[in-house]
């Protein structure tokens, strides 16, 4: 490891991001940037390599498959977990058949989450 | 048509009327007649049929022509009688006479009877015209001559073998015969073979009642062949000379019996025509309360898919604000390092809260998500047994028995399981709540015909389903508190809730309801006679049954 992980926070309601920015940086090996929207994510992808994707889905202009479709597009074996408020079922298909290795729902158990993605990262 | 002329002939050897007749028909008269020889055999006779003429052996073995001839001026018959004699005396003549005979013969002479039997008859034609004029207008009778000739009815008088003896004006009017052409011939001749029987019965019997009238219906031909149908009121009367004579009063009721065949038709017609609008009505209605219905089914549908649209919308833009205070409180509940109790009891209340709202959300969208099913042939049985044992931790904590009474040879149904599920426990979760410390929750099911299902369902059910179809049955009981009678009616509505506050988002009912109206089921909720609520639900069974069904739509 000896690398910090750096896990990308995308999701256009600030204040859920910041909060969960701060339960994540209770884990020293975490890095965590925020973005607000699709692009910038593409963007902050294609420059950084983060290790973990957590990624809204009903997001204005860009929406969350479509963004999850460009970040596997550019790196396919970026992990990315969908965070949303509403899950469906026909929208979680579509997730799973573009690249996405989990589903989360809001209101999010932290120390589930937290777990979660230490599982993934020590793979 | 030649009229045969009606021979009675009083005589004891029937070779010898043979005779008698073959000659009168080699002379060209046309001749029926009857032969008798008895008292009886008169009787008979002349209650049977009309005649024409007699003609009588001065004496046979039984009878000597002036007895039959008094008799017969005694019944009131007034019939030409010709008597055939081997030697006639002086005295037999005389009484002959003067006991009305119009003529005798030696049969020696037989070749007399030609001209004797035509002058007869002339005679009798004009006997019968000093008959009419006597029925005619002497001076005080001008007025009632008057009423005769004027009368819109034909007014006829025929002597006791139906011979017409007068006919008024009017017959040319209704028959269409020239005033006096049928006088001096028989009824019998005119009147259709079917009725003959009815009138000589009248003329027989009915008009030697002096006095006493009689109606009679029956057909007569007209002139131009056609059968007019006439009433007739027929009155016995005796004229000067003592012969009775029959007066008829007819009156064509042909259009009137027509019209009243008609008439007659015409209501059956009309009655036929109200049933048949009746029934049109009973269609039209049925039609009416299955538009009715199926208007509040789609507006129904209508408001639920808004509805539904709304939730989710809604559901969005709560969990978002809500998925914030969350991750705080869980934030500050693990940094706050205070041992003020009070700030940890705060932060837990706000945990409970947030937790009832997001419940509020996910039936918001258990709403909303009612668009389709996914079904699948499956044993009801067994989703039962799995919404149980999601809830065996809820149902022990709450000291809860359960008994089941699952029927053993259910048809499977197709059923959207996770739907099918929701709704049970749902269900399951009233009645949990509905007995808090403690109760029995009985689960039963059943096949039967849908009729013996409007015992638990209501009469509605018969609108899902068709009498004799069967459907799958599953009831639950329980022997909690029950359902406000006042609060029946709005159980099903969102947001209605018979729970305090805080407890149940009211849209349990209402999901659960949709859920089965999805699969074309029917529920019915009411309060059990002890105490608790039961809840039926009734599902059709489909026919078409396990033929590549088995592979559900599983898009993965």
């Amino acid at each position: 490891m000896g690398k910090k992980s750096q896990i990308l926070i995308v999701d256009d309601e600030i204040l859920f991001s910041k909060l969960l920015k701060l339960h994540l940086e209770e884990n020293p090996e975490y890095e965590i940037y925020l973005a607000n929207n699709g692009k910038t994510a593409i963007e902050f992808v294609k420059q950084n390599k983060p290790d973990l994707v957590l990624l809204d889905i009903i997001m204005p202009d860009m929406n969350g498959l479509e963004c999850l479709r460009q970040i596997k597009a550019l790196s396919p074996n970026l992990p990315v977990t969908m965070i949303t408020a509403v899950y469906d079922e026909e929208t979680g298909r579509r997730a799973f058949h573009a690249g996405a290795y989990d589903y989360i729902t809001k209101p999010v158990d932290a120390e589930y989450l937290k777990m979660a993605l230490q599982v993934k990262l020590c793979q | 048509m030649v009229t045969p002329l009606r021979l009675l002939l009083i005589n004891d050897s029937e070779q010898e009327a043979q005779f008698i007749v073959d000659m009168l028909s080699g002379h060209g008269l046309t001749v029926t007649y009857e032969r008798v020889d008895t008292w009886a055999g008169i009787e008979q006779t002349l209650h049977d049929s009309t005649w024409d003429l007699v003609i009588s052996n001065s004496t046979t073995r039984q009878l000597t022509a002036l007895s039959v001839l008094l008799h017969l001026r005694e019944m009131g018959l007034d019939l030409p009688f010709i008597i055939l004699t081997d030697a006639i005396g002086e005295t037999l003549a005389a009484e002959a006479i003067k006991s009305g005979t119009h003529a005798y013969i030696a049969k020696g002479d037989l070749v007399r009877l030609i001209p004797t039997i035509e002058s007869v008859l002339c005679a009798r034609t004009s006997h019968r015209e000093r008959n009419r004029i006597r029925i005619g207008p002497p001076q005080q009778e001008k007025y009632f001559q008057s009423l005769i000739e004027n009368s819109s009815d034909v007014i006829t008088v025929v002597d006791l073998m139906g011979t017409i003896l007068y006919d008024s004006p009017s017959v040319e009017r209704v028959l269409g015969y020239r005033q006096g052409q049928l006088a001096g011939d028989s009824v019998v001749n005119y009147i259709h073979p079917e009725d003959i029987p009815r009138v000589t019965t009248i003329l027989k019997n009915g008009i030697k009642e002096i006095g006493k009238s009689h109606v009679v219906e029956f057909r007569f031909r007209r002139i131009d062949g056609l059968w007019c149908l006439l009433e007739s009121l027929g009155r016995g009367y005796r004229v000067d000379g003592g012969s009775i004579v029959g007066i008829f009063n007819s009156r064509d009721v042909t259009a009137r019996r027509q019209t009243e065949e008609r008439l007659k038709q015409a209501i059956s017609r009309l009655t036929e025509r109200e049933q048949e609008l009746l029934r049109a009505l009973e269609a039209l209605k049925h039609s009416h309360e299955a538009l009715t219905s199926t208007q509040l089914q789609l507006f129904q549908a209508a408001k639920l898919e808004s509805v539904g649209r709304l939730a989710a919308g809604v559901a969005h833009e709560v969990r978002n604000p809500l998925a914030v205070i969350s991750m705080g409180t869980q934030y500050l509940a693990k940094r706050v390092t205070t041992t003020d109790d009070k700030i940890q009891e705060v932060l837990h209340d706000i945990d409970v809260a947030i937790k009832r709202a997001d419940s509020i959300i996910i039936g918001l969208l258990d709403f909303s998500s009612l668009q389709a099913i996914n079904p699948v042939l499956l044993d009801v049985n067994s989703v039962v047994e799995q919404a149980l044992m999601l809830l065996k931790y809820e149902l022990d904590r709450h000291h809860i028995t359960v008994s089941r009474s699952l029927g053993s040879s259910l048809p499977p149904l197709k059923l959207d399981k996770q739907k099918i599920e929701q709704a049970l426990i749902n269900l399951f979760l009233n009645a949990i709540q509905a007995m808090p410390n403690g109760g029995a929750l009985t689960v039963t099911t059943s096949v039967v015909p849908a009729e013996q299902s409007v015992l638990p369902l209501g009469p509605d059910v018969m609108k899902r389903f068709a009498a004799g179809e069967s459907v799958v049955l599953v009831e639950i009981e329980d022997t909690g508190s029950g359902i406000p009678e006042a609060d029946l009616p709005r159980i099903y509505e969102p947001f209605f809730t018979g729970q305090p506050a805080g407890k149940g988002t009211g849209l349990g009912l209402t999901v659960t309801r949709n859920l089965i109206d999805m699969h074309k089921g029917m529920i019915h909720i009411q309060n059990r006679e002890s105490r608790g609520v039961k809840v039926a639900i009734a599902l059709g069974i489909h026919e078409e049954k396990s033929h590549g069904e088995k592979k559900s739509d599983f898009n993965c």
